[in-house]
């Protein structure tokens, strides 16, 4: 616990001196050879990646810098979804940035100094880590989202997100004065006086009644900001003009890396610091955090799909598309927070969450590089009725965009589909428990979504393959692209019909979620 | 805090006279600031605002935290502030164009002082780390020595926090450039 | 009632005696530096005034409070009336931590040094304020230039001293001070030998630090090399064009405060402060006067060599002072903390 266990930290040191290697090595290339930093950006990440495929899942966690860094199998296995986030976006931003022709040191940098952040937000132990580590995540991608700083769309989603990220980051510091104040304590797991390892919840457990009040209003707080990371409704409002205005590498990474952030850091503040009540025990508090994250749930995931249906942009499709998303990953944090609140430490809705996160990468991924494929690079062709005909001008580019909307849409056998599957029976078994039984409603209301969003995604597949193409000009696929974008669509299909890997995978991270 | 804040009221006189003045100034300082129209003014009341916070800070023994608050806030922040105030009524002038220096001479020579300095710091600070970072808390600070009360558990218990913070300043230099540079 | 006598009677009356006697100083440095400059440009000065013009600056002054105290219509009235007294307060404040003597120090502070930094980094308000209060636009480039740069050479300032602050492992200017002139510790010995004392002076051993602190010094008192604030070629005296009388006098005298105030930094940090290898302790019960002395020699010394800067080098321009500030004092003052750690760690001081 008090020591600074370097070599736990590994991955995190050496993305800051990959950081720091590209920032430099942009100053000594020639201008021609410096988009090629997005090949060595992509490659150190394969490195990493490789490196954290091959580290063994922990099986007791283990604690660095002073026991303000937790490496257990939850961080382990966000780890791998964003290193190979990172991958992905370095591969379709190469292209894009040479087209674009600014600064490639400095996005590649700035990219990797992102992951940096979500690293250390996977294995974050207090809330001052948690605090600096995700403000480094939001300055980053604000930074990316700026990035094409002559469009007028780019600098409004840089605005937009930094003062979103601004307010948010407030709301959270509100929350964590509150619990500190509650606690006396920052950080989630430290050894109490008698030499035992204490985790936050039950400290907060044993509190006064006004000082838990205190606690679980800073948590309410907390979780609020968080919302604004994650996109739930009503905090949902940046999401449209951000992504449509972002460039569409940066959209991509915002969509998955900044999302898997914040759920991340739900989750770590639910396990570790929301206390479990006892049976019989009189706290209605964490009931009515059910309550709450279940009326956010279900808002999300209807504003989400309904607002999509009427999108004529693909970008901002995918903004209200990822909305959705928040609310069906959202639908696992309820049914961990009822299993809380009933006295259970059964954290089926982490796992559901970590594969939904793990398909969900590829898909939108898969996605978002076919957009970046089809617009060359530029951002001129988002419409959707640009797709039109996509079906006979670029077969392959169709096919893959096709099977990736599917996915997101959720039909079986591809990933999407179990992954919203794992959601919605968390939710049913917590619905199982006394007094429960009204969850039903909120997997109802996800069975409900899938349709509608089958709907609007279904709407672009149509415009691809039934409508004839309004312009003759072929399409280049770039052939780096190309590789990355089959190898998502066939992952999609692989974790779709042999899951057992990968539930394995994700399931193996709720042994060492606790201590 | 709250021994402290007691002892200060329960001494009385002259330390809660000072301390209830600086209060004073700083909440009147800040409704000042909020109230006045000219941006250059609510500037200078939020500067004598921060100036009465570094007050409650000595009046509570905090001197470290006093003077950090006008050094930081009051003396870079808000003369940032003045300064993009001023000039957005002003032409911008041209930055001057950056020359990279060619020197692999200074690079070798930052190297090796690099390397040095690791291999220094890993050999100097070994045992440290195997010393409970409770015990380097646990050393007595000399009286009143508040630099020492916040720099040792800064650079032990909570290193990680401010490394990460050297992440983010380095990312907020670079994304600077990156979105105010004519040619990258 | 021991409150009253202990932390705000003592303290006045300690205040009173430094404020006036470094009022007094500026004066003579006013004299001081006409009679310099004659010296170096081979004129005699202002010699008519009292024996050797010594009361020259007290016609000065009386000639500043007769004069009409205008303010132009233009201006911004508030903030022109307390502009300059901005000017001129953190330069007296800064004499606060600075110890004179053993036990001549108004407040011994453990962050002596971060008080200095804090104070002084609200200099820069006089000049911007008043810069921008005048309303006028070489009033309005004077101050800007002359912000952006005192906070590009704080930077400087302040990595420059930590060298120093990496040897004496304490703010406290007292101990910076003790620590000076007490023989130097090499390889765990201790030379107590006169040039083991001499080079124990934080001027040998931050020679680097010592330079960067005494440039950046000037340009924190916008000294010449450093003096574009009040370029009169191009910004007709930059900020204070519009003021006169005795608001002209507080800016003018401003600079001489703070001259003095950064010599008093300097001397304390960099050699030995009060002390001179034991000639401090001369006097018994009358030491402190000796330490006095001592300190007044040492001040006096630097202040002729600032005087003897500003009339010998010519004025930067403004990018080249940019340039200089930026890339390279502040990365020679990174390297001189790092090079200081290493040195620190090998030599065992």
């Amino acid at each position: 616990m008090d020591a600074m266990n370097l070599h736990l930290m590994l991955p995190e040191i050496y993305l800051v001196l990959l950081g720091l290697v590209i920032l430099i090595a942009d100053l000594y290339l020639a201008p021609e050879k410096r988009f090629n930093l997005g090949w060595w950006t992509a490659g150190g990440l394969s490195v990493l990646a490789v490196w954290l495929f091959a580290t063994p899942t922990p099986e007791t966690v283990e604690f660095a810098g002073f026991g303000l860094y937790r490496a257990d199998g939850f961080a382990l296995f966000m780890k791998k979804v964003f290193a190979l986030t990172g991958i992905l976006v370095a591969v379709m931003s190469t292209g894009y940035l040479k087209r674009y022709g600014r600064g490639p040191g400095e996005f590649f940098s700035l990219v990797i100094f992102a992951l940096t952040g979500m690293f250390m937000v996977a294995s974050v132990n207090d809330f001052m880590s948690l605090f600096v580590s995700l403000e480094l995540v939001t300055l980053c991608l604000f930074i990316l989202a700026a990035y094409r700083r002559h469009d007028k769309l780019s600098g409004e989603a840089g605005i937009k997100y930094i003062i979103v990220g601004a307010m948010a980051a407030g709301l959270m510091l509100f929350g964590m004065a509150f619990i500190y104040g509650a606690t006396g304590e920052v950080r989630f797991t430290y050894m109490g006086a008698d030499g035992q390892l204490v985790l936050l919840s039950q400290t907060v457990a044993n509190l006064e009644s006004g000082w838990q009040m205190t606690a679980l209003f800073g948590f309410t707080v907390l979780l609020v900001g968080l919302g604004f990371k994650v996109a739930a409704v009503p905090f949902h409002v940046w999401v449209p003009d951000v992504y449509q205005g972002a460039p569409t590498p940066v959209t991509a990474f915002l969509s998955v890396g900044s999302k898997a952030a914040g759920f991340i850091l739900i989750i770590r503040v639910i396990t570790l610091v929301v206390p479990t009540i006892a049976p019989g025990a009189d706290l209605a508090l964490v009931d009515q955090l059910v309550k709450l994250f279940a009326l956010i749930a279900g808002l999300t995931l209807f504003y989400g799909n309904l607002a999509a249906i009427p999108q004529k942009n693909l970008k901002r499709l995918m903004g209200f598309s990822s909305i959705g998303h928040a609310g069906y990953l959202l639908l696992g944090i309820v049914a961990v927070l009822a299993m809380k609140a009933a006295g259970e430490e059964t954290m089926n809705g982490v796992s559901a969450i970590a594969f939904y996160l793990f398909a969900y990468v590829f898909t939108n991924m898969a996605m978002f590089i076919g957009m970046v494929i089809f617009t060359q690079g530029s951002e001129d062709s988002h419409a959707i009725d640009d797709y039109a005909g996509l079906g006979k001008r670029a077969p392959l580019l169709a096919l893959c965009m096709t099977i990736a909307l599917l996915s997101l849409a959720g039909v079986p056998p591809l990933a999407g589909f179990f992954g919203k599957f794992y959601l919605i029976s968390s939710i049913v078994e917590a619905a199982r428990l006394d007094g429960y039984g009204w969850l039903l409603v909120l997997a109802a209301a996800g069975a409900v979504n899938v349709v509608i969003s089958m709907y609007y995604y279904l709407c672009v597949v149509k415009r691809m393959y039934m409508l004839e193409p309004t312009s003759d000009e072929p399409i280049h696929l770039p052939p780096p692209a190309k590789i990355a974008m089959v190898a998502c669509i066939v992952l999609v299909v692989v974790i779709g019909i042999f899951q057992g890997p990968f539930v394995q995978m994700a399931t193996g991270v709720l042994a060492t979620l606790g201590f | 805090m709250e021994p402290i804040f007691h002892d200060l009221l329960a001494a009385g006189g002259g330390h809660a006279v000072a301390f209830y003045a600086c209060s004073a100034v700083t909440i009147a300082a800040a409704i000042l600031m909020v109230m006045k129209k000219n941006p250059v003014a609510s500037v200078m009341w939020l500067v004598l605002s921060f100036i009465g916070l570094a007050g409650i800070y000595v009046t509570l023994q905090s001197y470290f935290i006093a003077v950090i608050q006008v050094l930081v806030y009051a003396g870079a922040i808000m003369v940032l502030f003045l300064f993009v105030i001023m000039l957005l009524n002003l032409r911008r002038e041209d930055i001057a164009k950056m020359e990279l220096p060619k020197v692999p001479f200074a690079g070798v020579i930052a190297a090796i002082l690099f390397f040095v300095s690791v291999f220094l710091v890993i050999k100097a600070s070994t045992p440290a780390f195997e010393k409970p970072v409770d015990a380097l808390l646990g050393e007595p600070a000399l009286a009143g020595d508040s630099v020492r009360a916040i720099g040792i558990p800064l650079f032990s218990q909570w290193l990680l926090p401010f490394e990460i913070t050297s992440v983010l300043l380095l990312a907020a230099i670079v994304g600077a450039v990156a979105l105010t540079k004519k040619k990258l | 009632m021991d409150f009253w006598i202990d932390d705000i009677g003592w303290p006045f009356i300690k205040i009173f005696i430094i404020a006036n006697v470094a009022l007094m100083m500026v004066a003579l440095l006013v004299w001081a530096e006409r009679r310099v400059a004659a010296l170096i440009q081979d004129r005699l000065g202002p010699n008519r005034v009292g024996p050797l013009g010594l009361l020259q600056p007290v016609a000065d002054v009386i000639k500043l409070f007769l004069k009409e105290d205008l303010t132009p219509g233009h201006v911004n009235r508030p903030f022109f009336i307390i502009a300059p007294a901005l000017t001129m307060m953190p330069a007296i404040i800064s004499l606060a931590v600075i110890p004179f003597g053993a036990s001549l120090i108004i407040a011994d502070l453990d962050i002596g040094i971060l008080f200095i930094f804090a104070i002084s980094s609200l200099a820069v308000y006089g000049i911007t304020i008043g810069g921008w209060a005048s309303n006028s636009k070489y009033s309005l480039l004077g101050g800007i230039r002359s912000t952006a740069q005192m906070i590009s050479y704080e930077i400087c300032l302040g990595l420059s001293v930590i060298g120093v602050f990496m040897l004496s492992k304490s703010l406290r200017l007292q101990d910076v001070v003790l620590m000076q002139g007490d023989g130097i510790w090499l390889f765990g010995e201790h030379y107590t030998g006169i040039m083991g004392k001499i080079l124990d002076w934080n001027i040998f051993k931050q020679p680097i630090g010592f330079i960067l602190f005494m440039i950046a010094g000037f340009a924190e008192t916008n000294r010449t090399p450093f003096d574009l604030a009040e370029a009169e070629q191009e910004l007709a005296a930059g900020f204070h064009t519009e003021f006169s009388s005795m608001k002209f006098a507080l800016y003018f005298l401003g600079e001489y405060a703070a001259m003095i105030s950064i010599g008093a930094i300097t001397v304390t940090l960099y050699l030995g402060g009060w002390t001179f290898f034991g000639l401090e302790n001369l006097g018994g019960s009358f030491s402190w006067l000796t330490q006095i002395l001592i300190f007044a020699v040492k001040l006096l010394a630097l202040q002729f060599f600032f005087i003897w800067v500003r009339w010998t080098i010519p004025r930067f321009r403004y990018d080249q002072l940019m340039r200089l500030g930026w890339q390279v004092l502040l990365p020679i003052g990174l390297a001189n903390i790092l090079l200081t750690g290493v040195l620190k760690l090998i030599f065992k001081v």
